[in-house]
């Protein structure tokens, strides 16, 4: 069982690992942050997090687009119902 | 790759029914083809000359409708499952697509079911052929950027990538050519999991390595 906020380091470090450039945006970026606007994240970016979430969270993303995650707290969302079901 | 690593690459079933309309089509279609264009193949140096063995993702340049085709020709011992426009997926093609085991793809916005899919045929052992350009140029121009996606597909498949180049601005009569680059195997290179930076190099030095056959070719040609 992992909480959101637990949840939500575990991501970000995910991302800290992809874009070690952008630390400082991913650091400060919230739930409600933008994927394509304040993280600057191009669809290719998306299907990277998406593919390194599975691993990490041992989780498989389904039946989702990946226009389906807007914010970074519609990720944090579905991978806490994926984790905690 | 250690000889170990090597053996213990996951391969493709000798026969399968799934395989059927694909080699039939490569005995029918392939062979006669082989011996009446007698291709020419040119190779980047000697790492490019070896068989390519278990899974893999062949990418090459697509200035005509045929490159599927070619790419058959070139790497002729294999099958290839070719990842296709989603358009021409679900037009009256369909059928015949779905014989090939195409895989179907949206160019501008690669969705995780395609990935999915290819990532699960290169782990099986099998070769993905696909044109990174996302389209066909006519010719018209020079080599397209490539999409980054192409990277992601290698990277989750944990497959080399084969560059090839096509050259096809030739008389009906004349030999085809061929070009192959030596395969890069980004685990090798880059680890499991690059960053955004390192995709983006690599999908910039496949493009330049497609650059690099297409003088290759010229300069034969004119030799």
């Amino acid at each position: 069982m992992l909480t959101r906020s637990e949840i939500t380091e575990k991501l970000k470090d995910i991302l800290l690992f992809a874009d070690p450039n952008s630390a400082e945006v991913i650091k400060k970026a919230d739930e409600s942050s933008v994927l394509s606007t304040d993280l600057g994240f191009s669809s290719v970016s998306v299907l990277y997090m998406v593919i390194a979430i599975e691993e990490a969270f041992s989780i498989e993303f389904e039946g989702v687009t990946m226009s389906d995650f807007e914010t970074l707290g519609d990720v944090i969302t579905y991978i806490e119902r994926k984790v905690n079901k | 790759m250690t000889e170990k690593t090597e053996n213990h690459k996951p391969r493709a079933p000798l026969f399968s029914f799934k395989y059927f309309p694909m080699d039939f089509i490569r005995v029918t279609g392939v062979l006669p083809g082989l011996l009446w264009l007698r291709p020419k193949r040119i190779y980047e140096n000697e790492n490019a000359k070896k068989k390519i063995s278990g899974p893999a993702l062949a990418i090459g340049n697509h200035s005509t409708f045929y490159d599927p085709i070619y790419m058959c020709f070139a790497l002729w011992y294999r099958r290839h499952r070719f990842v296709v426009k989603k358009e021409i997926f679900e037009s009256k093609a369909n059928t015949l697509m779905k014989l090939g085991r195409c895989i179907p793809i949206d160019p501008s916005n690669a969705g995780l079911d395609s990935i999915k899919e290819i990532t699960a045929a290169l782990k099986q052992g099998e070769l993905v052929t696909l044109f990174p350009e996302g389209q066909v140029t006519h010719n018209q121009t020079e080599i397209q950027q490539f999409k980054s996606g192409v990277v992601l597909m290698a990277v989750r498949g944990k497959a080399p990538i084969v560059p090839v180049y096509i050259q096809d601005n030739r008389s009906f009569f004349d030999r085809m050519l061929f070009v192959f680059g030596e395969p890069i195997d980004i685990e090798k290179e880059y680890g499991a999991m690059p960053t955004f930076s390192q995709i983006d190099e690599i999908s910039q030095r496949l493009f330049l390595k497609e650059q690099q056959l297409e003088q290759l070719a010229e300069k034969i040609t004119k030799a």
